[in-house]
């Protein structure tokens, strides 16, 4: 869809169209499901997902400037509401069937393993950190997208995803030597 | 590095990752800064690993099962339902009918769990699910029972949003009549017995569309029955269509030409 079908759809949207609403939840839905698979326990992304899907229905109408930053705004506050889920991720380690699923046959136990490592680590950082990390590399936004969301300014998304990225390799080397 | 400060080390790396984002090479960036490339390559690394990390598989009947349940515990609960009292028993012995024929497929509970109306904040939600119902189901005949669904949904919409003030809302009776349009795209690709009785589904579903809003004609403002009028009509001809479908129709005189064998509400 092109930039003015996708301005269309906001505005009617905004304006409580059913169908609008609908198809743009029904886009942005896969978006809120990784970003909540990485920030909570997996077995409450799905919920948390379609919560932040209901605020987004409930407050469309005083939705102005970018919709995602203001959509990933509202996924962060469903986080926080949620609490400290992520506590409870390295107790209970996420759905392995996913990601056996998606790794190639060939190194299916070392990706896999991998993988597992990065979700427990991320669960280790910061809270900041942690949604920085989700917001601009598990989610691919850019740094004014993640200044916005998390009302940070340019420098200050540069030195948090810094020490992001630094913290989360020494986690991971920690576990590596363990 | 030369200045080797954590604030340039930042900035590197943020160069970095807008050179590996935008399809360039970061190493011709670490090259110029050479000091401290052996730092930052494990982090550019550990990006890339975030960057592919699987997505998690999108469940339709999760995401189904996530907003029955945010819908069930709505705290801005609709008024209690004024009863309709407009309907005669032979049409709401039809409306049974096909809820009863839809419900045998497996989706009245569906069509009975969700009553936002157009303007209520969890009407789109409601179209999701819908939508998202249609995306779950393969088989042919039964899409086209849940377009049935769909219509007398819209038509029971647009009753209960006129009950409640809302006045006439066009778009609903549209989607009525377009829901149950491609109810028919299903026919030709049917077998012949299921494909008649899709026929007669829709006959019935239309008589019965067409029964409701004769009645609601005749309780709203002329204005409102000049707005009903083309949708009174609509369902009559889609009425008719079916039976010639169904091998029957009416002569000239009125008689059916199927001799009562038909099963069409115009000839029943």
């Amino acid at each position: 869809m092109n930039e003015d079908a996708d301005a269309r759809m906001l505005r009617k949207a905004r304006n409580r169209d059913p169908e609008s609403l609908a198809a743009l939840c029904e886009r942005f839905y896969p978006r809120l499901l990784k970003y909540m698979h990485y920030r909570v326990h997996p077995s409450v992304a799905e919920d948390l997902a379609a919560d932040v899907l209901v605020r987004v229905i409930r407050n469309i109408d005083s939705q102005t400037g970018s919709f995602v930053a203001w959509i990933y705004k509202i996924a962060a506050n469903v986080v926080a509401d949620h609490g400290r889920a992520k506590k409870v991720r390295r107790e209970q380690p996420m759905d392995e069937q996913v990601l056996e699923k998606q790794a190639g046959a060939a190194d299916v136990a070392t990706d896999v393993g991998r993988h597992l490592d990065i979700q427990d680590a991320l669960g280790e950082l910061t809270d900041d950190q942690e949604e920085l990390v989700t917001l601009k590399f598990i989610q691919g936004l850019s740094n004014a997208e993640v200044g916005e969301v998390t009302g940070r300014k340019p420098e200050a998304v540069r030195a948090l995803q810094f020490r992001a990225l630094r913290s989360l390799r020494q986690i991971l080397e920690g576990e590596d030597d363990e | 590095m030369s200045d080797n400060s954590p604030a340039n080390a930042e900035d590197i790396l943020d160069r970095c990752l807008e050179t590996a984002r935008s399809g360039g090479d970061p190493e011709d960036i670490l090259r110029e800064h050479p000091e401290g490339a052996d730092e930052l390559r494990p982090l550019l690394a550990l990006a890339a690993e975030l960057g592919a990390l699987p997505e998690p598989e999108v469940s339709v009947p999760g995401l189904m099962r996530s907003l029955t349940h945010l819908l069930r515990e709505e705290p801005e609960a609709r008024p209690a339902r004024r009863k309709i009292r407009f309907f005669s028993g032979a049409v709401l012995a039809r409306a049974a009918a096909i809820f009863l024929c839809v419900g045998l497929l497996g989706w009245g509970a569906v069509a009975a769990s969700q009553t936002a109306l157009p303007g209520d904040l969890l009407y789109p939600v409601k179209l999701l699910t819908e939508r998202a119902r249609f995306v779950l189901t393969i088989d042919k005949e039964a899409r086209a029972e849940l377009r049935i669904v769909f219509s007398e949904k819209r038509l029971m919409e647009a009753v209960r949003k006129h009950r409640e003030g809302g006045g006439l809302d066009k778009d609903l009776l549209r989607a009525m009549l377009d829901e149950a349009e491609r109810a028919l795209d299903a026919g030709p690709g049917l077998p012949e017995a299921s494909r008649g009785l899709l026929y007669s589904r829709v006959a019935y579903l239309s008589d019965f569309q067409k029964s409701v809003l004769e009645q609601l004609k005749r309780r709203v403002a002329s204005d409102e029955q000049k707005t009903l009028a083309p949708f009174i009509d609509a369902c009559d001809q889609r009425c008719g269509r079916m039976c010639e479908m169904m091998g029957c129709g009416k002569t000239q005189d009125g008689t059916p030409q199927c001799q009562g064998l038909c099963t069409c509400p115009m000839c029943n």
